[in-house]
């Protein structure tokens, strides 16, 4: 019984989700098989792809590891920059109050523009290409880490930094070792949104300034070779691969930090 | 050793105006005095004691501490918040180093340092503890270790003990006035407890408001060692309790000052 209940627990929150999923792809393909006699492909035929192309199929020119790491290894130089970025520039706006002026009101313009909307200066800038897309990931992701780092750093409570000067700490510690943790909790919220946006926009951007590798790219080639399946099987992968990243990268640091110095509740408000 | 010579503060906000919170104190603590600010929640006694940490400037007169005016705060004027400074990313030993470390000394040696004081603030074996995992006294006890393991002429502590429990309270008391004995810091303790300053201090400055300003400055004679419950000192806690009760309570409460410290 007690095995029974913990399979639940921890079962059911897997394959819950993952029976919907399947149950609702089943029937849209079934439907558009149906009324508009179009040969959509379902997830057993995805499945057969994926395990195709996995064995070493080549999908335009390419295998599809050539295709994962290209798109990982772009991610994470952009998402890289757009830390460096927007960390540093979080700080110093969240710090210094002339900086915040001057600063702020463009992290909010630059938040209601979507990471698309980039494609035209990126193709000036750097063409069709590698720089193009890493540059639309980079302005995408780094909006929502310099303004969460920002606010963390303003919502920093001043009974730390009167604390932290009062035992001698000279500027750049105080960087380093009190606003920088004390901002950690607002600034994972912006690093986690960050991640999946630009994510997401990498993918979109491979489609259209793309060249020759990545899932992205991959997925909008199946168009002209009419390989749909090859396409709904990349989606998978795409989702499967954001959703690890996620968890391995956010949970652990949570765990490691925010958690191990609260128990649970956000410290910096307390 | 610390001086305050016609200081004035006034805090001036947009919206509201400005609000005077001291005006023309002068004020002489010798050292290794041990005085109370005493008054009513308001008056200003807090503020006194930010001048004196350098959290804030006087915007009239002049803040000494040893001869040199104060600008900023500083390791050698060591402050005990009231709560919730301790840095909770920094387990109990690494909050005790941190000053040491911002000295410049190498995290090992500075984590040795801090291993004796906490011991001798009574904690030892809490060095691996997340603050939040302690009790309030056990925290304020680590906040004291941190500002004694720089080595400080003077303790500035602003109520302290003020959001302990009455048993703690009393026992960090004794321990206070111990570690005072021993080292001789010259200290400032802000209060609104008339027992509290009546048992700790050997003077106690009572604030008074509207304007603010000092009220009165007595010396309290003291046994050695302290005794909490005596004739006598019911006597100078009667004296006290007098001339607050003459002051006017319930002073709308100062705004902060923003962003600014």
């Amino acid at each position: 019984m007690r095995i029974f209940s913990k399979l639940k627990t921890s079962l059911v929150p897997v394959l819950g989700p993952l029976g919907l999923i399947l149950a609702i792809w089943y029937g849209v393909s079934f439907a558009a098989e149906m009324n508009k006699g179009i040969d959509f492909p379902d997830p057993l035929e995805t499945a057969n792809r994926l395990l195709e192309l996995l064995r070493g199929s080549s999908l335009h020119d390419a295998s599809i590891y050539r295709h994962i790491s290209a798109s990982l290894l772009r991610w994470f130089k952009g998402f890289a920059i757009a830390v460096g970025g927007g960390v540093l520039l979080g700080l110093g706006a969240g710090w210094w109050r002339l900086m915040y002026m001057n600063v702020a009101p463009l992290l909010r313009i630059l938040q209601l523009i979507p990471g698309l909307a980039w494609i035209p200066v990126a193709l000036l800038l750097y063409g069709i290409g590698e720089e193009a897309t890493i540059f639309i990931l980079a302005i995408t992701a780094f909006t929502p880490i310099a303004i969460s780092t920002m606010d963390g750093v303003r919502q920093v409570d001043t009974g730390y930094i009167r604390a932290a000067r009062m035992l001698g700490t000279g500027r750049r510690a105080m960087f380093m070792h009190v606003l920088l943790p004390a901002a950690l909790p607002s600034m994972l919220t912006g690093l986690r949104i960050g991640l999946g946006n630009g994510w997401r926009v990498l993918l979109a951007a491979e489609m259209v300034v793309g060249t020759g590798t990545g899932l992205g790219f991959s997925i909008i080639e199946a168009r002209w070779t009419l390989d749909y399946t090859a396409a709904f099987a990349l989606i998978g992968v795409i989702a499967v691969l954001g959703l690890v990243f996620e968890r391995i990268f956010f949970t652990s640091l949570e765990q490691r930090t925010i958690r191990a110095w609260s128990s649970g509740k956000d410290w910096t408000h307390d | 050793m610390i001086e305050l010579r016609n200081v004035g503060l006034t805090y001036t906000h947009n919206s509201i105006g400005s609000k005077q919170i001291l005006s023309n104190i002068n004020m002489h603590i010798r050292q290794g005095e041990f005085v109370c600010l005493l008054g009513p929640s308001g008056c200003g006694k807090t503020s006194l004691l930010n001048l004196m940490a350098g959290f804030i400037s006087p915007t009239q007169g002049v803040v000494y501490f040893s001869g040199r005016q104060v600008t900023a705060p500083g390791p050698e004027r060591g402050v005990v918040f009231q709560e919730h400074t301790l840095f909770p990313w920094l387990t109990a030993i690494q909050n005790v180093a941190f000053g040491l470390q911002r000295q410049g000394m190498r995290k090992r040696k500075a984590q040795g340092v801090a291993r004796q004081v906490l011991e001798i603030v009574g904690l030892s074996g809490c060095e691996d503890s997340f603050p939040h995992t302690l009790s309030g006294g056990m925290r304020q006890r680590i906040a004291i270790a941190r500002t004694l393991v720089l080595d400080p002429e003077a303790l500035l502590m602003d109520e302290p003990f003020s959001a302990l429990d009455a048993n703690s309270r009393e026992r960090l008391q004794d321990e206070l006035l111990r570690l005072w004995s021993r080292h001789g810091h010259t200290l400032v303790y802000v209060t609104h407890s008339v027992e509290e300053a009546v048992y700790l201090a050997d003077r106690v400055i009572i604030i008074g408001p509207e304007p603010p300003h000092i009220v009165a400055d007595m010396r309290i004679s003291q046994t050695n060692p302290r005794e909490r419950y005596s004739a006598s000192r019911l006597d100078q806690v009667r004296t006290l309790r007098a001339c607050l009760d003459s002051l006017p309570c319930c002073i709308a409460p100062q705004y902060r000052q923003n962003g600014d410290c």
